[in-house]
């Protein structure tokens, strides 16, 4: 289908046609790594937020001077990209301490990748302090804190007022696009679902690099062509989808090429990335900072049964027959959780079977002879 | 819910029995052997020798037992009557040292649960005593939110495998009045729970006393710190993992204050009389970050084989703050600063200046010659810093050597590589 295609473009290169034309069009863009940077203030601003990814991205040579063989292969790359200033459309960089090996990487930006510009005033550089412990009010008022910190500068850095008015705006117009994907997600609960899980990824990685009013268009006019659409009229087993980072749909085509569908997922680019709605009727910044810090999580928070509520609700209410994890070799967030999900899975009974991969597609084989034996485990 | 695991007595007194047969016996190895730089470590072995018969007796009498994650010092906990507070990664910090395969059980067993091996060890071999059912009992747990993602999640873990609730105090990212105030709200959240859950009440009198000893224990870690800084260094470069380990386990009490003031004294003596460690340095080493728990010899070896004293490691580096213990709020507010600024806590949180400026405080202060940063298989934030440690080196033309090992586990890296990479460092680059 041509929006689908076009989507699965769009998670093929670093720059894509729509934020090449905003940046024409004189528009700035800002980048982030991690969900605990609200896209709402930036857009707030008159600015594109952009999640930083780097699909183009072959080598980590440049990066290594800075990091080892011993971190995540997502933060290399990216590192290397931005050392390579194949980020040179952004106009600013917000960091956060989503993990450890992140918090490092926004270090190398902010005293390497993007000093030179900072130290002139040309680009923009702010960090949020997420806390660990939700549903706890003095967590919540420190992640307000700093989010309304990283508001006021950006004001001052591109002179520029976020009114009230345009932070509920820019809130409405997130949430349509949460709500489409909703929409999307829904139709994913059917037996013959009309989109796969790569394609799907497809559509959560776009919204993370294209202006929203701009992709959210785009979603409705897929939503209103997938008609009776049957993705994978074959597949054998439905699977949840769990795990880190991971912005790359043929990944997930080599796990349904053989015979698995993902109907639904808690990925960093996938559910839990739009999962949670911002109060539109409350006051702005309070609504903004309740949603992303008592959002569903990731295991960087201290709320594991929370995070083992959702999988159970997830995995029932998209009838899945097994969790398929993923995380990213160094990974020690996703290591961790991998074992708190198998603990559980125990008790429920779910088959669960976890993957180790690097950010950049590979050993395929091993892949497809492990996800062969899950789905024969599982008949 | 998995079956929680339960308290094991008979597993519990072999291993910790062995434990302490095995700290008596260094101690009276090390006596007999009568090296000079043992001296102090005979005392370290003493207080740890004391601690675990105060477990023994803890477990006897059915007191609550508070477990602690190391990045929270026990000296507060002393307040709680009837509570008895236990460093949950003793085992971790102390069996290496005793026995360098000593973890591997625990660390195998962690591993066999699923965890992977790029998971730190502490937190491995920590989940695997758990799960190997050799740990003491529990009525509660508290642990920070530090010092990195591998205990964040270990003890998230921890909750899936134990029926006792479990607490996370969040350590802020930044290091300012905002940050303590969100820690000092955890710190009093932790001590209302803790007497819900262990049916006891804060002493604050009780609390003072330990709060108290923890400062003159602080105090002259501190004083020992600056000693450092003599030629010849009065202590073998060992010293300081020791005695910040063991403030770890006996924070609060007379017997920390007094290891302190021991050591202190006895470095003093030593300067007095124009002693050292080595009686002609020819290289001073800054070791900074964690060193190989099962070969601290390595300190030994090199002053031995080539003159080169560490006069300064990253868990000897005492960067801890005093409590005023005039009232409960002065005292719960300094002891979340405590915290924030206790070894690890301190430099592993935040932006990479919080590690890179106390390793050139370091580098600076305590005329360095060389430097050798440990560059942990596990720790991830450490990896990528490794890139600001080889900049500050070279702008101050000082020798580095990033060595690859697992701190507590020497399969992956062994002590013999472990030297032969020293070896052939001190002879290329340092002693030429």
């Amino acid at each position: 289908m041509e929006q689908l295609d076009r989507f699965m473009e769009i998670t093929k290169t670093t720059n894509n046609d729509t934020m090449k034309e905003w940046k024409q069009g004189g528009g700035r863009i800002v980048g982030y790594f991690c969900t605990n940077v609200p896209e709402e203030l930036i857009m707030a601003a008159g600015m594109l937020p952009y999640r930083l990814r780097a699909p183009e991205s072959r080598d980590t040579s440049e990066a290594d001077r800075y990091t080892t063989y011993l971190n995540c292969t997502y933060c290399r790359h990216v590192v290397d990209d931005a050392l390579q200033g194949n980020y040179d459309f952004l106009d600013g960089f917000v960091g956060t301490n989503g993990c450890d090996q992140m918090r490092r990487v926004a270090d190398i930006f902010r005293v390497v990748s993007f000093k030179e510009p900072a130290e002139k005033d040309e680009f923009f550089l702010e960090y949020v302090g997420a806390p660990r412990v939700p549903m706890d009010e003095a967590s919540l008022k420190y992640y307000k804190d700093e989010i309304t910190r990283v508001k006021e500068q950006l004001e001052g850095f591109f002179d520029v007022e976020i009114t009230e008015e345009k932070l509920k705006e820019a809130i409405r117009e997130v949430n349509e696009s949460r709500r489409l994907l909703h929409e999307l997600y829904e139709l994913r609960k059917a037996d013959q679902p009309p989109i796969t899980g790569a394609e799907a990824l497809s559509i959560t990685v776009a919204y993370t690099c294209m202006p929203k009013d701009v992709f959210n268009r785009e979603l409705k006019a897929l939503l209103g062509a997938l008609g009776d659409r049957q993705a994978a009229p074959d597949h054998k087993k439905r699977l949840f989808l769990y795990g880190s980072e991971l912005d790359d749909p043929d990944w997930i085509q080599v796990i349904e090429d053989q015979g698995a569908l993902v109907v639904a997922d808690g990925s960093c680019f996938g559910g839990r990335m739009f999962w949670d709605y911002v109060d539109e009727s409350a006051d702005p910044m309070e609504a903004l900072a309740k949603r992303y810090h008592e959002r569903w999580s990731c295991p960087r928070m201290c709320d594991r049964e929370r995070r083992q509520e959702k999988i159970k609700e997830m995995v029932r209410d998209w009838k899945a027959d097994g969790i398929l994890g993923e995380r990213i070799v160094f990974c020690q967030l996703w290591g961790s959780e991998k074992v708190m999900t198998n603990l559980e899975a125990q008790d429920t009974g779910t088959p669960t079977l976890w993957l180790e991969r690097e950010y950049l597609l590979g050993g395929t084989g091993q892949i497809k002879t492990r996800v062969q034996a899950f789905l024969e485990s599982m008949e | 819910m998995v079956a929680p695991i339960q308290f094991n007595r008979d597993k519990f007194y072999e291993v910790f029995r062995d434990h302490l047969v095995a700290v008596q016996n260094m101690a009276e190895v090390m006596e007999a052997i009568g090296d000079p730089r043992d001296v102090c470590v005979i005392e370290v072995m003493k207080a740890i020798e004391h601690q675990l018969n105060d477990l023994f007796e803890a477990v006897e009498t059915g007191k609550k037992m508070l477990w602690h994650e190391f990045l929270f010092f026990p000296e507060i906990f002393r307040g709680f009557p009837n509570v008895y507070p236990f460093f949950a990664e003793l085992l971790c910090g102390f069996l290496p040292m005793l026995d360098p395969e000593g973890l591997n059980p625990y660390v195998d067993a962690a591993e066999n649960m699923g965890l992977p091996p790029d998971i730190c060890p502490a937190d491995k071999g920590f989940l695997g005593a758990v799960v190997e059912e050799v740990q003491p009992p529990v009525d509660m747990v508290v642990a920070p939110t530090s010092p990195c993602d591998s205990a964040i999640t270990a003890y998230q873990i921890l909750g899936q495998l134990i029926a006792a609730p479990i607490l996370q105090c969040d350590v802020p990212y930044w290091q300012d009045e905002r940050g303590v105030d969100l820690y000092e709200h955890h710190i009093w959240k932790m001590i209302r729970t803790v007497e819900d859950v262990c049916k006891t009440k804060m002493d604050w009198d009780r609390c003072k006393e330990s709060v108290m000893l923890a400062n003159d224990a602080i105090e002259s870690f501190i004083a020992e710190n600056e000693m450092r800084k003599l030629s010849p260094c009065p202590h073998p470069g060992k010293l300081g993992f020791y005695q910040f380990l063991t403030i770890c386990a006996v924070s609060g009490t007379e017997r920390g204050r007094d290891l302190c003031r021991f050591i202190l004294e006895d470095s003093k003596k030593l300067a007095a009389e124009g002693k050292g460690a080595l009686e002609e340095e020819k290289a001073r080493i800054l070791m900074y970050n964690p060193d190989p728990f099962y070969d601290l010899g390595v300190h030994d070896w090199m002053e031995d084989e080539f003159g080169a004293i560490t006069v300064m490691s990253f868990f000897g580096h005492a960067t801890q703050t005093m409590i005023d213990p005039s009232t409960p709020e002065s005292i719960v507010r300094d002891y979340a600063w405590k915290m924030m600024n206790i070894c690890m806590a301190r430099q592993y949180r935040g932006p990479h200046e919080f590690f890179m400026d106390d390793f050139i405080t370091v580098l600076e202060g305590w005329n360095v010659d060389a430097v050798i940063v440990p560059a942990l298989i596990q720790c991830k934030h450490g990896q990528a810093t490794h890139g600001f440690v080889r900049e500050a080196c070279r702008e101050r033309e000082k020798p580095l050597l990033l060595v690859e090992f697992d701190p507590m586990d020497a399969r992956p890296v062994s002590i013999d590589k472990i030297h032969s990479t020293i070896e052939e460092w001190m002879e290329t680059q340092v002693i030429v």
